[in-house]
């Protein structure tokens, strides 16, 4: 780790990604620009970065179904549209990311460029409900933003209020264990409105399912290995691998989630472990949870999906791609 | 049915329906999509003005900050990266990763892996025999003498053996 | 249904709950015991004291002064300092309207001002009453309960304090007199408008100061405020040297003085307000500090001199400033004061709240960091050992903010919240207000 010399002694810096020039470079940007929505309605959906995330992984391969980030704008649709809602998309190409990760990495003036932008468009748009699958954009619309009549709900706890039903999955369906991971920023770092039982709720409504609680679980809960992407080390990936081998010790064979983040530093970690064929650790699948519920419930995804269709299988492990 | 389903049915042919609605969804899911990878593609443009390339250079890797996501690996058109396991020790916990190291001989310089991976721990650095002068790569000391070739193997003493040296 | 606990906050003995949540609290810590222990150190302790009483008297004894002679009567009588308020108060009743209530019956009582007196002394034990009804807030530190400790400041301290100026108002008028050598200085009315002006600034003040170490935005309080001090002060000034009329003619010959007098009590609050209008904090800050330096210091060398050289002239200005003491003294005052309390930082807030961390260790246990972070060297969560200096200074950037550590601590700290201020500020830039000008 590159090492620099802090008040404190000799610290770490933070390591920049792609991802955070990305997204630091767009917040300098501050003129809003004519916006038109197509279909306008007082509850909104914000995607946020998934779809950045995927363009950050894709040379790892990820995107064949294993780990897919985009997926989740397009299950969170299919859900959404189940419970009889048409939000609205802020879509990225009008919207700034939320800024968690700036705020958080100490970059407030970014972070407050970013907060600035997206309330006023928020409000430009009148908005009522604004839904987020991201517990951290959970957290930092309802806790860092100042939205006044707004409010702000995790996409889960929309989907327990409204009553989702997903319909039996047949005869032949598998029975899964199903292990959730509570993400810590929509759960212990909420002093109001924590989402812990409603992603509980809405697993035990997919009959092939059954909920398995990890060793540490709700308030307990260990934290997914990296937050804010502040970095990835050993040691980092160490505690993703603490987390994922209490999946494995439950017998899981599904782990869900509710946070794309957490998604990524697991997903991470099981192409890593898919590397050496004979090795594998990690024989469950991991996703979000809204991919579940997706999947569970009869039909396509009504807005195309996201996977590149050139790419068809990844390639075998151990070559090199050409990018 | 929780089932993967196969990756190509997952892939959009055209936009379905006359529901306006769907239409509106599938635009702006597709537009979304664009929009990163647009972005995306600018940016790594961008970053190819950050490091210095060419024949004179080879990439170095900050083992520290390396975290083994085959990024650069995946890119390497020259077969110069491998991806080594170090494994990392606590008392009572041991964890096996990867780590990203570069094959001298091969590197040719072309700075695609320091432009794609994530953490920043590629950089180029002049080669041997190289400096920079004035923003500019100039060789400075002639190449090294190309290496004697490997001892030949007992039983293949009578084939003539090719001496191709590695390349400078 | 377990959502409805769960959003009800009851989440006790449920599982993945380690402790209890929220204000209803019931996990006390436990005591000492009564009897034998704290008993026995009460009992140790007494003696102790009562032991030095007996050899102070015994070997320091008091000197004793002349009996007093009861027909000298010479010098005003007053109580003993804690009940200057009372007498006060006392004196204060004449402005009170006399009436009798229960005329005709064994009840009848006439409030004149005697009887007012009696009960207006009953003010302060009422407040300290009804205290504790009043704040029903489980606070108990000063600088969270703003309001409350700014009411307490401005009531006890200064309103006391007045009080007990005003039961020696004789000894003010005797000694201060005005330049015609007959009448007091600051005149009886000027002196009864003490006991409410002063104490609402400085509940003002130190309710700026003390929101201020609760951290929050300080522009909806302290723009007002200073700049409306300077705005008051300086109309005040200004009409007092330019509007004909309002400069008697004897203190005409002493025009310049009074005017150097008023531009630096002037000049105080309206530096002030500039300083906290336009500069950054941290300039700010030290600004208003060297402007109520300086403005103290050369109000007390301009004294000074004017006391040494134009004697008479000083009464003559002495006269106009006295009586309007409540807006050209206490103002300026005010207006730096409050300037300076509502930029103080003087402890970062989550320093202040991390001192309550009694070091148990429940933090250390649950951190996921110190399970394979090799150099997490403290015994207790990484922000405390941050806090502490007890670290290599990895820590700060280590923690993954988890908030697991938060989730088990007793006393509620959120541990995360100082992870995003010193973050922000080891990247330069301040958390609160952006460490921007407050009118941005």
């Amino acid at each position: 780790m590159a090492v620099t010399e802090t008040e404190y002694g000799p610290g770490r810096t933070i390591p920049h990604p792609v991802l955070f020039r990305l997204l630091d470079a767009e917040a300098d940007d501050t003129t809003i620009p004519e916006i038109k929505v197509e279909h306008r309605s007082e509850f909104a959906y914000y995607p946020g970065c998934i779809d950045y995330y995927d363009q950050e992984m894709q040379f790892s391969h990820m995107n064949y179904g294993d780990t897919n980030h985009g997926i989740i704008f397009d299950s969170s649709i299919k859900l959404l549209r189940a419970v009889g809602i048409q939000p609205m998309i802020l879509d990225r190409s009008f919207m700034k990311c939320c800024g968690h990760d700036q705020l958080w990495q100490g970059k407030v003036d970014v972070f407050k460029r970013m907060r600035e932008y997206n309330t006023k468009i928020i409000q430009m748009l009148g908005v009522k409900t604004l839904i987020t699958s991201c517990a951290e954009g959970y957290r930092t619309f309802k806790l860092d933003y100042h939205l006044p009549g707004v409010r702000v709900a995790h996409i889960t706890q929309i989907l327990f209020e409204r009553g989702l039903r997903i319909p039996p999955q047949g005869a032949g369906a598998k029975k899964l264990r199903v292990a959730y991971q509570d993400p810590c920023r929509s759960c212990r770092q909420m002093p109001v409105n924590p989402v812990y039982e409603e992603p509980r709720e809405l697993i035990k409504r997919v009959d092939n399912a059954e909920l398995v609680e990890l060793k540490t679980f709700r308030a307990d809960a260990q934290c997914c290995g990296v937050a804010q992407m502040m970095y990835c080390n050993d040691k980092t990936k160490g505690l993703t691998r603490m987390r994922m081998d209490e999946a494995v010790e439950v017998g899981a064979d599904v782990l869900l989630t509710a946070c794309p983040k957490c998604l990524t530093h697991f997903g991470c970690l099981h192409h890593e472990n898919k590397w050496k064929p004979g090795e594998e650790r990690f024989a469950y699948r991991v996703m979000d949870i809204t991919q579940f519920l997706a999947e569970s419930l009869p039909g396509g995804y009504p807005s195309g999906g996201n996977v590149d269709p050139k790419r068809k299988a990844p390639p075998p492990p151990g070559r090199k791609g050409g990018g | 049915m929780v089932a993967a389903p196969p990756a190509t049915e997952q892939v959009s042919e055209a936009a379905p329906s006359a529901d306006p609605l769907t239409t509106y969804y599938w635009n702006v899911r597709q537009m979304n999509l664009q929009v990163a990878k647009d972005r995306y593609k600018q940016f790594y443009r961008f970053r190819t003005q950050e490091f210095i390339r060419g024949r004179g250079t080879v990439a170095v890797v900050e083992e520290d900050v390396c975290m083994g996501c085959t990024h650069c690996f995946d890119n390497c058109a020259f077969e110069a990266i491998a991806m080594a396991d170090r494994k990392f020790a606590l008392p009572d916990y041991t964890y096996t990763s990867r780590k990203a190291v570069i094959i001298y001989e091969n590197c040719v310089g072309c700075e695609k892996c320091a432009i794609v991976c994530p953490v920043d721990a590629i950089t180029m650095v002049p080669k041997h025999g190289f400096e920079i002068r004035d923003g500019k790569m100039v060789q400075v000391s002639p190449p090294p003498p190309p290496p004697a070739p490997a001892p030949k193997p007992a039983t293949a003493a009578a084939a003539p053996a090719p001496a191709q040296p590695g390349g400078a | 249904m377990e959502i409805e606990k769960v959003k009800r906050r009851i989440l006790e003995d449920r599982p993945g709950f380690t402790r209890q949540y929220g204000p209803a609290r019931t996990d006390h810590q436990p005591g000492i015991p009564l009897i034998p222990q704290e008993a026995t150190r009460d009992v140790v302790v007494t003696f102790f004291l009562i032991a030095i009483l007996f050899f102070l008297s015994s070997t320091v004894t008091p000197f004793l002064g002349p009996p007093r002679n009861p027909f000298s009567i010479g010098e005003i009588i007053v109580p003993d300092w804690y009940l200057l308020f009372s007498y006060g108060l006392l004196k204060v009743s004449d402005i009170l309207p006399v009436f009798t209530i229960g005329q005709g019956t064994p009840l009848e009582t006439e409030f004149n001002p005697r009887v007012w007196g009696d009960v207006l002394t009953a003010i302060p034990v009422l407040f300290l009453i009804l205290i504790p009804f009043l704040d029903r807030g489980r606070e108990s530190r000063p600088a969270k309960a703003p309001v409350r400790s700014a009411v307490g400041l401005g009531f006890i301290f200064a309103w006391t304090f007045f009080a007990s100026l005003y039961s020696i108002r004789e000894i003010v008028f005797e000694t201060w007199r005005a330049p015609d050598g007959v009448s007091p200085l600051i005149t009886d009315d000027a002196l009864k408008w003490f006991f409410v002006v002063p104490p609402i600034l400085v509940g003002l003040a130190s309710y700026v100061g003390l929101r201020r170490l609760g951290f929050q935005p300080m522009r909806k309080w302290l723009v007002p405020l200073t700049v409306g001090a300077a705005l008051l002060v300086a109309a005040q000034s200004f009409a007092i040297l330019f509007v004909p009329g309002w400069l008697g003619t004897a203190v005409r010959p002493y025009w310049l003085h009074l005017a150097a007098f008023l531009l630096i009590l002037t000049a105080a609050p309206v530096a002030a307000a500039v300083a906290v209008l336009s500069l950054p904090e941290s300039k700010a800050v030290r600004a208003v500090h060297w402007i109520g330096i300086v403005s103290l210091v050369a109000f007390v060398g301009l004294y000074a001199y004017e006391q040494q050289t134009n004697f008479l002239g000083l009464w003559w200005i002495l006269s106009i400033l006295l009586p309007n003491t409540n807006t050209l003294l206490f103002l300026p005052v005010f207006g730096v004061m409050t300037a300076w309390l509502g930029l103080r930082r003087p402890y970062s807030t989550y320093e202040y709240l991390l001192n309550e961390c009694y070091q148990c260790g429940k933090c250390h246990t649950v951190c996921p960091v110190t399970k394979v972070e090799d150099d997490a060297l403290g015994g207790l969560n990484l922000v405390y050992n941050t806090y502490k200096r007890q670290h290599d200074g990895v820590p700060l950037w280590t923690c993954l903010a988890c908030d697991a550590c938060s989730a088990v601590c007793p006393l509620d700290i959120k541990y995360s919240d100082y992870i995003l201020e010193e973050r922000a500020r080891s990247a330069g830039r301040l958390a609160a207000d952006g460490g921007q000008r407050i009118w941005r």
